[in-house]
């Protein structure tokens, strides 16, 4: 994904397919505020992905007056069963693939947030995936760990269902040859293709039960409404007015791992200059160079040794990491999140704090107290944590990869998703990945009640209780709380004092950081 | 909700970085598997002892350039293959400890004043292991294999070091300055090309504009302030 130079030019199909090709009313084509539900989407579609192709399948009695509703620039291709629509798609898979593009699929009838289908179609994710909600309608979906295990269709039934497929399926690059493959399966599929209604559920199926790994991607916190009849596109509507869109936006762009100090101050702040910066068009990269300026600044202020200048070097640092905090947010919130701009914010951090730690020592020397080796010190601490974090992060990696879930793979035409061979097993391993799906390490082996598998339950445990949470992110010392040590110590004490409290809190954290992971590698072994 | 790309395999290699010398230790071994762990705990304990008594004399400068060399055997032995076993996730962490510990200490008895010295030299090669760790997470890909060589490894930089304070004083505080520029060269410039070659932008550019504020809904303040109860796998970015 990242190593191409066909960026620039990434253009993305999003085929829209209108129901309806059985002669019935589709979803899409109920009224709206101003036109049908179709129109309202495709013109959110457009709005959402600039740069994506807008294609409409649309059935043959009713493609006429579709096309007179939406503006020229979009395709409407007329087809008169759900054979040449899946034919469509087909064509669509193969030219995407030729020219190193994606295809969406995007159900017609949907009522919708913008952010809703942005979740899916924007984000910068490496696979294929589906936008799901909470079980409650008839396109159910079972799940585990974020993988789709089965999907459903108005012809295939799931056991066990615990989400709902949307309608929104973006298919990565990697995908779009088993696309055209299950497309072509679907057609196959002999009269049951002929009954079945919704385009985009069916290619769902066809695409699991070809063992493609679907990521179920949450709608949650937005709205997606699938309405069946006239009534229910009204609600939907004031649904979706409930939600203050921006806003929620807005709060998602923080980073679900915060430590305690980022969210009840430091997001607070960045959320003001994330506002700011985007209203005023200044991109994330800027703001990290704000940061690193902002930063350099507090440095040259500790240098100064005097107490004025560490007062301020401690008011200034902090202005510094609310920017850096913003940054990531402006990032997330325009979606133009970048490999640089990640690389950039990482080590652009390590730079400020080394730079602060160098105008401490300077400032020290100058009141006749050399500590660069305590500032040494703190580079081997920080180069200690930063090793084990990375390098357990490689190893949990791996563990995930090979117990990552499978999907189902089933041939097309059996309505159930249970292999009449062995009918347990689905419903046992699904019963097995219901409880894993929020413990992140899903290793839920019975392998006895043996110390380090006790202890890790024993962490695992306390994510039930936040103040727990907030706990062991504060004691792996993000760098918040580090540089809230350096603000406060350096504004009351001195440098020496800045030091030795980092150093202690240092290794406490590194302590904290090495023996909870090697409870968890001695646990999954 | 952004999806970093996961670390490759041979990302542990990379954090190790180990130079041509140990690299070629742990080849000349070929399939001989040995304990990773042990090995470099002991590798680190001699270190250790020679660098607690290290001080001014000959003698002592001599005992821990043997002492590297023996360090830069032990810890060779165990690159003979992908790093496995269960704790060996730590070994980058231990290696760079020992790196770490190994400048601070000789800096402060062979050239006591140049302890900033001794910190700048430390950020050069901290940036170079950020860089790869930052690069492995948001690029999905560390630097060019030719850095591993030119930036010496750990093994190199500390055998490089070792000689300079058995040459003398002066031998040392004219070598560490001069590596830490060379050494800053070769992880800069080969990060800049890096860079430059990647094209930048990947997403599609935004669209909707903030609208001014509004009241906000109850709704929208409630899940999400709520800690996230997924492990925290990586503390290092905000």
């Amino acid at each position: 994904m990242f190593g191409g130079d066909h960026w620039e030019l990434e253009l993305t199909t999003l085929l829209v397919a209108v129901g309806g090709m059985d002669g019935t009313q589709p979803a899409a084509l109920f009224d709206r505020a101003e036109g049908t539900v179709l129109a309202a989407l495709v013109a959110q579609l457009r709005e959402v992905v600039p740069d994506g192709r807008v294609s409409v399948l649309a059935p043959e009695w009713t493609a006429e007056s579709i096309r007179g509703q939406l503006p020229g620039s979009v395709s409407v291709t007329a087809c008169r069963t759900i054979r040449i629509a899946l034919d469509e798609v087909v064509r669509h898979a193969y030219e995407a693939l030729a020219k190193g593009d994606e295809v969406s699929l995007i159900d017609g009838g949907i009522v919708a947030h913008n952010e809703a289908l942005a979740v899916v179609l924007t984000e910068p994710t490496s696979g294929t995936a589906l936008l799901v909600g909470g079980h409650n309608g008839s396109s159910g979906v079972r799940t585990a760990e974020d993988i789709v295990l089965s999907a459903g269709s108005s012809v295939h039934a799931v056991t066990d269902p615990d989400r709902d497929g949307l309608g929104v399926l973006r298919v990565a690059q990697t995908d779009l040859g088993t696309l055209a493959e299950a497309a072509r399966n679907i057609s196959g599929m002999g009269r049951m293709s002929d009954t079945a209604s919704d385009l985009v559920d069916l290619v769902t199926v066809g695409l699991v039960r070809l063992g493609t790994k679907v990521k179920a991607v949450p709608v949650d916190p937005y709205v997606l409404v699938r309405p069946h009849t006239q009534l229910e596109v009204g609600a939907a509507l004031v649904d979706l007015r409930e939600v203050d869109e921006d806003r929620l936006r807005l709060v998602s762009s923080g980073r679900p791992d915060d430590g305690l100090y980022a969210t009840l101050v430091g997001r607070r702040l960045a959320r003001i200059v994330t506002r700011w910066a985007v209203r005023s068009g200044i991109s994330a990269n800027q703001v990290t160079l704000g940061s690193l300026a902002v930063a350099l600044l507090a440095a040259v202020s500790f240098a100064t040794g005097a107490r004025v200048g560490l007062i301020a070097g401690a008011l200034v640092l902090q202005i510094s990491y609310v920017l850096g905090c913003a940054d990531g947010e402006i990032a997330r919130y325009t979606r133009r999140i970048t490999p640089f701009g990640g690389w950039f914010d990482a080590v652009s951090e390590r730079v400020k704090e080394y730079a602060v730690y160098a105008g401490l020592c300077i400032g020290a020397v100058r009141g006749g107290d050399r500590v660069w080796t305590l500032a040494s010190a703190m580079l081997a601490g920080q180069a200690y944590r930063q090793m084990v974090d990375a390098g357990f992060a490689v190893r949990s990696a791996e563990w995930r990869a090979e117990e990552a879930p499978e999907p189902l793979t089933l041939p097309i035409n059996l309505r159930d998703d249970v292999p009449a061979t062995a009918d347990v097993e689905p419903s046992a391993s699904a019963a097995g990945h219901s409880h894993g799906s929020s413990g992140g390490t899903g290793s839920h082996r019975a392998t006895g009640l043996s110390f380090p598998r006790g202890a890790v339950d024993l962490l695992d445990n306390t994510n039930k209780v936040p103040a727990l949470v907030w706990l062991k992110r504060t004691l792996t010392m993000p760098v918040g709380e580090r540089w809230l040590v350096i603000s406060i110590v350096a504004a009351l004490y001195g440098p020496r004092e800045v030091f030795l409290a980092l150093l202690a809190v240092t290794t406490v954290a590194a302590l904290y950081m090495t023996v909870g992971r090697m409870l968890r590698s001695i646990a999954h072994a | 909700m952004l999806d970093q790309v996961s670390p490759r395999r041979g990302a542990l290699e990379l954090y190790i970085d180990a130079g041509p010398l140990a690299r070629d230790i742990g080849y000349a071994l070929g399939r001989v598997r040995l304990p990773e762990i042990p090995l470099v705990l002991a590798a680190g304990a001699l270190l250790g002892v020679a660098l607690a008594g290290l001080d001014t004399s000959l003698g002592s400068r001599q005992v821990l350039f043997a002492t590297v060399g023996a360090v830069v055997v032990i810890t060779g032995l165990c690159w003979s293959g992908p790093v496995r076993g269960r704790f060996g996730w730590l070994l980058p962490a231990l290696v760079r400890v020992m790196e770490y510990a190994f400048v601070i200490r000789t800096t402060a008895v062979i050239a006591g004043d140049l302890e900033w010295l001794a910190y700048a030299y430390l950020v050069v090669i901290a940036f170079h292991h950020t860089d790869s760790v930052a690069r492995m997470r948001y690029l999905g890909r560390g630097p060019a294999r030719w850095v591993y060589t030119a930036g010496l490894g750990y093994d190199g930089r500390m055998l490089v070091l070792a000689a300079l304070a058995v040459t003398g004083s002066e031998a040392y505080r004219r070598g560490l300055p001069i590596l830490g520029s060379l050494l800053a060269v070769v992880y800069i410039t080969e990060c800049a090309i890096c860079w430059i070659r990647t094209p930048r932008s990947q997403a599609p550019p935004t669209r909707t504009p903030i609208r001014t504020r509004r009241a906000h809904g109850a709704h929208a303040s409630t899940s999400q302030q709520a800690p996230n109860t997924a492990e925290v796998v990586s503390t290092d970015h905000p």
